[in-house]
Order: structure tokens, then sequence, then C-alpha cells
């Protein structure tokens, strides 16, 4: 790669066109890229010779960094790929320069050998070609000198070429503006950036699909206005006029925390992106192997409505994670795999690589610009607004944070496990609340059965709310006082209600039959029995280990904020037989 | 030596009508009235009732008259004569032995023509009579004549009529020839005083309302020994319209010759011609030594011709004939709405400048005889054809039959042209293109490039460096006014750049001059 040198453009006085016909080809190293006061400077040295005098000038300064192409003069947009440094707006296109698409196309224009040539409309000449961009095999883009509207449908043809080709709409006319955009600030490593315009990331004219830009930071000219019309859509709610420059790069070995920015392009002149990317060392994982952690799953199916259980009940989220099992640290890194770089899958009808928040929300929710669906941190997952995520390995219970759809952050509750150690498998096990501290009897009235409930029923109704500290499935004990005790199972329970895998063998009559759920009623499969429980609040318990050939265990506990652990003693009875 | 009128040379008395003798005819009452005549001692007088009269005539030796007299006669009537064309008053002619059968009778004025009072009839003896009995021939005028036609009766006085018509002084020729000495400054006050004196009362100037009123040709000097120094300041000359005059019976003619000083000297004046017959102005007698006319107008005179050595200046001549200013000194003047086919032949000494042609729609404005080089020292053409052609009304007409070349010097207009059989015409109107060029301390730039361009069609008038005193000029073939683009760039490398400018402008006949003031470009590196 050289630098670019002034001599490297032409000037074509018959067509008013200054081109840029030198060997570089994109991407441009930005310190090979010409500025555009250079072009200026030489256009002005080179339009005060007498011979030039019979030619408009090209080009004026309204400032060191705002230029004119005046007096109907043209540059492509190969040409402007090399400029860096100033803005430039064309003025005296209007009526002048026709912009058209063109389809249809058996044999491409080549540039610059069919620049200047007459092209016919149906026939009729109606201009001269000022530059062909090939956008596919049959179709590209023309401009026009001409002051006739080409219109849709019409059949393309150049005198001396074989280029071809149907109008694709009627052609547009008017002026256009280039501004420059420069990026700044600290880049981590040497990543390559890109760009979207109008949903479309930018890139080199022509067939090319990469930017025009060489690595690190960029300093460009971007077509912001064309035919007098500002570009975009409105989409993804980036404004009309807007662009955005992403740093999501995959390929640093240590990971990066990205970065982007949107900036309104609109003014014209020198527009500032800055940008700040930095290591990140939870990114780390080979793309390769990122790419086949395919069982997260984002569904964008919105609202979900969640509870985290932080004893504020369900609320909404617009984007469901399904982790898949998977620890957070692979969560995060997934979530930024679908968003990096090249990612053309659609989220929410956006590609990854242009995702930032929630689609639709842009501008209401913050986004995370160094990963769009949540950063990590501490080994917590901090997610972006919006985002739910679910079904992460037990040992992430608690090492996420959320942002609901409303802006309420979340956290999940603290968890309190019971465990029940050096037991073995059939040992049968059982930890409940008991009446009291260092008591050893079971609180049998920790609820109360509410009204009739009647035998066959699928639920059992309690007096009290059920706290967040009950498992959320296991076994429901009910007294029929001074009669029986049945143990029923549970698959879930809300409010007042414990719903039952089963039915009920008897009628209840509250208040006088009571109900309670031990904590731990199992038996044991390993050496251990582990119960995960939302700490409440401090419980005393009643733990007993039973099986025939040992003696009874039995012993009392408190349940506090990180769990209790019991370690059975297992004595062998010597006695039974 | 004070002014001297010459009535006799170009005049020639007939009778002055103080006695009867040598009249006859049949007149009613035919007598001398010595209480009511213009000259001399008493008039003639005869009366009618309402009716012609019979002709009183007068008897003279035979005299050719073909060669331009004319006959002048004072009448008048007490009544009310009848209009000309009806013959109120009556002038005839007699000719040949048998010349009562051989007569012409002219109507040479009426109620209509003429007002009330003494009245000089004149008459051009080859003029067409309005009656002619038998054959009149004006070669051989015996005797001349007069006669009424009144519309009142005579006034009775008892059985007896007053007479009512009265005629003095007939006389025939050509008008009168003035002489003064070197420095007598005579002018036409002075004529008329001799003029109206009772002696002479030729009717040659007469005077009405200030202005004066000249039947007849004025001879200024002479081409033997005479002398005349003559003067014309803001007078009014005015020649009346008369159908029976001959079309160069007017006119004032200078002479000079080489004994003694002919010096005229015209300012401020206006001389017209109330009818179709002009008044010739031909000042281009040899040997005049001093003739200048500044500031007065000649209207509807016939040609008017001017030699070398002459000076004339600011003055207007409104539809006059064929101007032709030979080698005069002939600025700032004004021709309008010339009466012939072209309104001046230009002379082939560039003695002109600041000529003003304005035409009614009809002629050229100058007519070019021969081949050359002509200079149009600003001169301004108005209501002409626009383009070159065969109108008949373009500015120049040349007749030369060759090669013609009109250098425009001074933003003069650009005159179109209408080529005469094998004639040519090349017209320079040589003005200059002129930018100046400065920074905005007002320093003068050197070596910017300064380029002019017609707007139309883009050729290029001018395209060169500024000299050192920021100027950069051209010269221009100005034809009409015409519209420009300029640019002035200076930004090359190694000096001071600046921004370019352009703009646009238009060549007038003044050429085209701007100052343009170049702001430094920072911009540029």
């Amino acid at each position: 790669m050289a630098a670019i040198d002034v001599n490297d453009y032409t000037i074509d006085y018959i067509n008013k066109v200054i081109r840029y016909d030198g060997v570089e080809t994109p991407p441009h190293p930005l310190a090979d890229m010409l500025s555009v006061n250079a072009l200026y400077s030489e256009v002005m040295d080179t339009f005060d010779e007498l011979g030039q005098m019979d030619d408009t000038m090209p080009m004026s300064a309204q400032t060191p960094t705002d230029y004119s192409l005046i007096n109907g003069w043209f540059i492509d947009e190969m040409t402007i790929q090399t400029l860096k440094g100033g803005a430039i707006t064309t003025i005296g296109w209007t009526n002048i320069i026709q912009i058209m698409a063109v389809d249809g196309i058996t044999t491409q224009a080549t540039m610059p050998t069919d620049v200047g040539k007459v092209v016919n409309d149906d026939a009729s000449p109606t201009g001269t070609l000022l530059y062909a961009e090939e956008i596919d095999a049959d179709e590209a883009k023309w401009w026009v000198r001409g002051t006739t509207l080409i219109g849709d449908g019409s059949t393309m043809t150049v005198d001396g070429s074989s280029a071809d080709g149907d109008a694709n709409g009627d052609s547009e006319t008017g002026n256009n503006l280039w501004t420059n955009l420069y990026t700044l600030g600290t880049l981590y490593g040497t990543p390559t950036l890109y760009g979207t315009r109008d949903d479309t990331r930018l890139s080199q004219s022509g067939t090319g699909t990469p930017a025009w830009w060489d690595t690190g930071h960029i300093d460009i000219l971007i077509l912001i206005k064309e035919a007098g019309v500002e570009l975009g859509d409105d989409l993804e709610g980036v404004l009309t006029g807007y662009v955005q420059i992403f740093e999501r790069d995959w390929t640093d070995a240590d990971g990066t925390l990205w970065d982007w920015f949107e900036v309104d392009l609109g003014p014209g002149g020198r527009q500032a992106v800055p940008l700040a990317t930095f290591s990140d060392l939870n990114n780390t994982t080979a793309e390769a192997t990122v790419a086949t952690w395919t069982d997260v799953v984002v569904s964008v199916a919105g609202p979900y409505t969640e509870d985290i259980g932080d004893g504020a009940g369900d609320q909404n989220y617009d984007y469901s994670i399904n982790c898949g099992g998977r620890v957070l640290s692979q969560v995060y890194e997934r979530l930024k795999y679908i968003t990096r770089d090249g990612e053309t899958s659609l989220i929410d009808a956006v590609e990854g690589q242009q995702y930032t928040v929630v689609v639709g929300e842009e501008g209401t929710y913050a986004p995370v610009k160094s990963a769009p669906f949540g950063s990590f941190a501490g080994g917590k997952l901090f997610g972006a607004r919006g985002i739910w995520v679910y079904n992460m390995a037990g040992a992430d219970a608690e090492n996420y944070q959320l942002i609901d759809s409303a802006g309420t952050t979340r956290q999940p509750p603290t968890q309190a496990p019971i465990t029940v150690g050096s037991v073995v498998a059939g040992d049968r096990v059982l930890v409940a609340l008991s009446i009291g501290a260092a008591s050893t009897v079971i609180d049998k009235e920790q609820y109360t059965v509410s009204g009739t409930i009647s035998t066959g029923a699928n639920y059992i109704d309690v007096t009290i709310p059920i706290p967040n500290d009950t498992p959320s499935s296991g076994f429901i004990r009910v007294l029929d006082t001074g009669v029986s005790e049945e143990r029923y199972t549970y698959s879930g329970y809300a409010n007042h209600t414990f719903g039952l895998n089963t039915v009920t063998s008897k009628e209840y009559v509250g208040p006088t039959d009571t109900a309670y759920v031990p904590y731990v009623d199992n038996e044991a499969i390993s050496t251990s029995i582990v119960q995960s429980l939302i700490y409440v609040a401090d419980k005393n318990l009643v733990a007993r280990v039973r099986k025939y050939g040992i003696l009874p265990f039995e012993t009392t506990a408190t349940l506090v904020t990180g769990g209790v652990t019991i370690t059975a003693i297992r004595t062998e009875d010597t006695i039974v037989t | 030596m004070a002014i001297n009128v010459d009535g006799t040379t170009n005049m020639t008395d007939v009778s002055m009508c103080d006695s009867t003798t040598g009249w006859a005819g049949g007149m009613s009452q035919f007598a001398l009235d010595t209480g009511v005549y213009v000259q001399g001692t008493g008039s003639l007088s005869g009366w009618i009732n309402a009716t012609t009269s019979a002709t009183e005539y007068y008897a003279i030796t035979s005299v050719d008259m073909s060669g331009g007299d004319h006959i002048y006669v004072w009448m008048f009537c007490s009544g009310v004569v009848d209009t000309q064309a009806l013959g109120g008053y009556r002038v005839v002619l007699y000719s040949g032995a048998d010349y009562i059968n051989n007569f012409a009778t002219f109507y040479v004025g009426g109620n209509d023509t003429h007002g009330t009072g003494w009245q000089l009839m004149c008459v051009d003896a080859s003029a067409s009579p309005d009656l002619e009995t038998g054959t009149f021939d004006n070669t051989d005028v015996i005797a001349v004549g007069v006669a009424f036609k009144t519309l009142t009766a005579a006034i009775s006085k008892g059985k007896e009529y007053i007479n009512n018509c009265y005629w003095d002084a007939v006389r025939y020729g050509t008008g009168l020839i003035i002489t003064s000495g070197a420095t007598d400054d005579i002018d036409y006050e002075q004529i008329y005083a001799v003029d109206n004196n009772n002696t002479y009362k030729y009717g040659v100037i007469q005077k009405a309302y200030s202005a004066y009123v000249q039947t007849g040709e004025l001879t200024l000097g002479g081409t033997g020994t005479e002398t005349i120094d003559f003067i014309m300041e803001n007078d009014v000359i005015l020649f009346p319209s008369n159908e029976y005059v001959d079309a160069d019976f007017y006119s004032i003619l200078p002479l000079g010759n080489t004994t003694n000083p002919t010096y005229i000297d015209l300012s401020g004046s206006y001389l017209k011609s109330a009818g179709a017959e002009k008044f010739v102005f031909d000042m281009s007698g040899a040997n005049i030594n001093t003739f200048v006319m500044d500031g007065c107008t000649l209207d509807n005179a016939g040609v008017c011709t001017f030699t070398t050595g002459q000076t004339i200046t600011n003055n207007v001549f409104a539809t006059c004939g064929l101007v032709t200013p030979a080698a005069a000194t002939f600025t700032g003047n004004k021709i309008v709405n010339s009466n012939v086919s072209s309104a001046m032949l230009y002379p082939t000494t560039d003695n002109t400048a600041e000529l003003e042609f304005i035409s009614d729609g009809t002629g050229h404005a100058i007519l070019i005889s021969s081949t050359g080089t002509y200079t149009f020292d600003e001169h301004t053409f108005d209501g002409y054809a626009s383009t070159d052609g065969s109108t008949g009304n373009e500015c120049v007409y040349n007749n030369s039959g060759g090669s013609v070349t009109i250098n425009i010097i001074n933003g003069g207009d650009t005159p179109t042209i209408m080529n005469g059989t094998s004639a040519s015409t090349t017209v320079n109107n040589a003005v200059d293109i002129t930018i100046h060029v400065i920074d905005e301390d007002g320093n003068n730039i050197e070596d910017a490039q300064v380029a002019v361009y017609q707007t139309s069609g883009d050729t290029e008038l001018m395209n060169e460096d500024t000299l050192s005193t920021g100027i950069a000029t051209e010269t221009f073939n100005f034809v009409s006014d015409t519209a420009i683009y300029w640019r002035v760039r200076k930004s090359s490398t190694g000096s001071t750049r600046y921004f370019p400018r352009n703009g646009t402008g238009t060549i007038t006949s003044a050429g085209f001059s701007a100052t343009i003031t170049l702001a430094e470009d920072t911009i540029i590196q």
C-alpha cells in the first residue's frame, strides 16, 4: 500500500469529473488517504492556470473542513472513499445530474472507459454517463449528466458500449452531501470498525461489501444526503441523517468490551465519533466454540411476565433468554456472539451486528454498548433493560441482575440451601420447621387448613400466604387432627394454595385440621441431600435421618442466610436383627 | 464701411407704383393713391364689388424669367379677398407680342393665407399658373399685372366708390446681396432695417413678432472683392410656405473672394421653412474666411453644405436634406428625422465627433460614398434598423462600391450597415475591458489570472495575468451591449493564494471595467 497522491486523480474537463485513477484499492489505511484539503489545494493550483480559465472551478472551500463541489462538477463514490478530513457538498446537481437504479443488466458499464459516453433512454440520447456502480451482476446504480428525468422502466443503452439495463424507478436529481466522520478515543487492539446507514452496512463502492477503510480509527466521508434527500428510514430508532459506528470485533483473542456511537451527519462538516473499547476477559472463548452454543435461545415475542422471586411479583420483560442450563459466563459470550461484527442473523428483525437495545425501544432504553444484551462482571450477568434470563446453571441462580421493561432493577432472591450430609442412599431424611429453638418437635400446625377440603381435591388451601422459603415442589403433610396424617406431593403453590400432583384421600376441615411442609422430605440417593430455599428469615429446624439398621438420628438446627448444613451421624443399630 | 444691401443686382424694379404711368387695364377707378402705400410716395388702386377685378398690368421690356426670377409685389385689400384657391390675390404675367392673349394668372394669396394689410406676394415666373390664357412663355415676359377677387363690396361714397384694392413696388428677381465692412457684425436686423425702408421695401426680409421672415435668397458677400462680416445671434428666421416659389428659392448663400474677408458667425438661432419649400443652406462657397455655426437649429431645411475650415458645433438639423460637412469641423450636432434617403454624407476626413442621429424609421444616418477607413467618434444612433441589412433604415449606407472600415471610438454606438453594390464594411468598435485585481488591503495583485468570456457562446475575450499594477486589460470590438462573465484566480503554490472570484457584467459602448478584491485563501494547504 502506498499513500494516495494528488497526482492519482484525473480531472476530466470534458465531462467535469474529478476521479481517482490510482492503483490503490480499498480498504484504504487512514494514513494513506488524501485529505479533501489536499485535493482542493491541487484543484485550485491547477485551475488558476491560463489553460483552465475557460473551465469552471470544480471546488470551493467554506472552512478547512467544509468544501463544495460546484458548477456541476462530479465526483464518484469510489473517489470519495479515498478522501478524508473534510465534508463535501455539491452545488448545481439539481436537474443537471440524474441518479438512477438500473436492473436487468446483461453487461455492466466499464469504468472509467464508459465515462462520457452518450446514454440513451429508450433509444433517445438523454445525457452522458458519469459513473456506474455495480450492485450485483444485473443491478447497478448510474449517474448520468442530463437535464431530463429518466422514467421508470426506460430501456437504457450506452453508445459505444455494451452497457445496458432498465431504469428501476424514476431517476432522481439534486445535490449530495458527504459528511466527514472521524473516530477518536481509545480502541483496544486494532479492530475494524463498521458503520450502518439507512439500515445498511457501509461498504465499498461497487461490488465490494467490506468497508473501504482499514483497521483502527477512521476518518471518512459518508454520503448522507443524495439527490437532495437525507438518507435513512427512521427504523430501529436510527433517525434519518444518522449513522452508527460500531466496534464489535471478535478477532482479538483477549476479547473486547465493545462500543458504538450514533451521530447526526445531517449538518455536514466534520463530525466526531468517540469510542472507547477495552479488554474483555470474560469473552475469550474461541469464536468457533461459542458458535456451537446454540442452546442459548433468545425469544422476542414478548412481553414476558416473570417473577424473579424478589417479592415484587410478576414483571414484564421484552425478550426472554433460555440459558439452556449454561453458566451465565457462557450465556454472556453467546449473546455477544450473536451481535458481533458480521452477524446478519436477525434479532427481532434487526441484524445482530446492528442490534443495540430491545427493538422499538431505541432512545428509550439505555443501551449497554459493551454488550447489547448485558454486561458481565465479577461472575455476574447484568442484563440490559427488558431482558429476562432463565434456566441458567443452578450455581448461577443468584449471579445475575435484570432490569424489567419498566426500568426497575430486579435481583434474584438469596438462596439458603439446606444440606444434610453424611447420609447414604436409601436414608430417609426429613427437615422441618420446629416449634421453637432447639426443639425437636415438628411444628405440625405450620398451616391451618382453610375451609373444607373435600375428598378428591387436588389442592390444599391454607389460611396464611405461603412463604417464599417454601420449596417450589415437594410434599405437604395434612393432619386430620386426632385421626390421621396424609402426605401429598405438590408441584407448586401460589398465595394460599398448594397445587397437588394427586388428590386428597379424605376430607379436611379447618381450622381444626392443620398441615406442614417439610423442607426436606425425601430419600437420599447419594451421600447428601441439598434443598435450595429462598432465604426469608431464620427458621428453627428439626432434622431426622432414619433407616433400618442405624439408630434414628435427630437434631435441631437453625436456617440462616447462607443456609445450613446438618451432618447426620449414622450409628449402627446393633440391636435390631 | 456700413452695411450695403444690394437690391438691384438680383432684383429689378418693374414699377414702384408712384404714378399710373405705364399701367393699363380696366380696373374700376384705377388711380394713384398717395395716402395708402407701402413704398415710395404712393400706390396704385381700384375698386371692385365682391367680384374679380380686371387686371392692371405694366409693360416691360421682354425679360427671360425662366432662370429663377420671381415677381415681388405688395398688395392690399381694404375689404376681404377671396381664398387663395379662388384667387383672392392674383399676379398676371404676359408674354410675347400678342401678350393680351397670352398670359398666365397665379393665385398668389387669399384670405386664408395672408392677413390684413399690405402683403408681399411672390411668385416664380416658372411656377404653374392657375389660369393660362393662350400660351404663356416665361422666357419672354413683357408685362406684369395684378388682379383681386373680393368677397366684399367697395364702400360707396355717394355715387362713387372708394377704392378697395391697392398694389405697390412691383419687382422681379431672386433676392438681396449683403456686404459690409470687415468688422461690422451686421445682422438680420440691419438688413431688415434697409429692406423695410420706405425707399426700398424689397420684402425679402420682413419682421413679425421679433422673427424675420425671409422671401428669397440672401447672398452674403460676393466672389469679387466684397467684404462681409455677418452675425446671426439668437435670431428666428422663418421661410414662409409658398407653393409658387421655386424649391431652391429660399437660401442663405455666403460667398467669398480672395481679396476681402467673409466672416459668418451663426449662434443660437432658429431657421425654419414653414412649408414644402426648403431653404438651401449652402455654406460651401470658396474663400469664406470664417464660418462658425454653433447652437443653431435648422428645421426643414434643404441641403446643408459646409466646407473645410468651418466649425459647425452643437447644432440641430431637423427634417433637413442631405447634410454635407465635408472637411468642416462638425461636432456635437444632432441630425433628426432627415427627409432624404441619407441624412449625412460622411466626410472622408476625421473631422466629426459626437454626432447624434435620430431616425423616424426611414432613411440612413450616414452615406459613405468613398472607400477607406472612417472614424466614428462617439456617434450615436437611435431609431435605425437594429441589424445589418437592406431595409434602407440602417445607420450606414456604404455606397462606395468597395471596402470601408469604420472604427468606433470613445464609446460611440456600433452602427448597422447596408452595403451597396460591391461594397463591404468592417466595423471596429474597440473598447477596453479592464479588470483591476487587489487584495483586501487594497494592494495590487500581480500575476492573477484574469479571464473574460462572452456569455453567449463562451468566446474568450481576455485571459491573461495582471501586471504589477494589478490590471489586466484587453480591447474588444464593441457591436452592442454584450453580456460577459469573468473569472479571477490566483492560487499557485509559491505565493499568496486567494479564493477565486467570478461574476458577470456587460460590455457597453464604454467598455467594461471592474475592480475585484481577492480574499486570501487561508484554508488551502
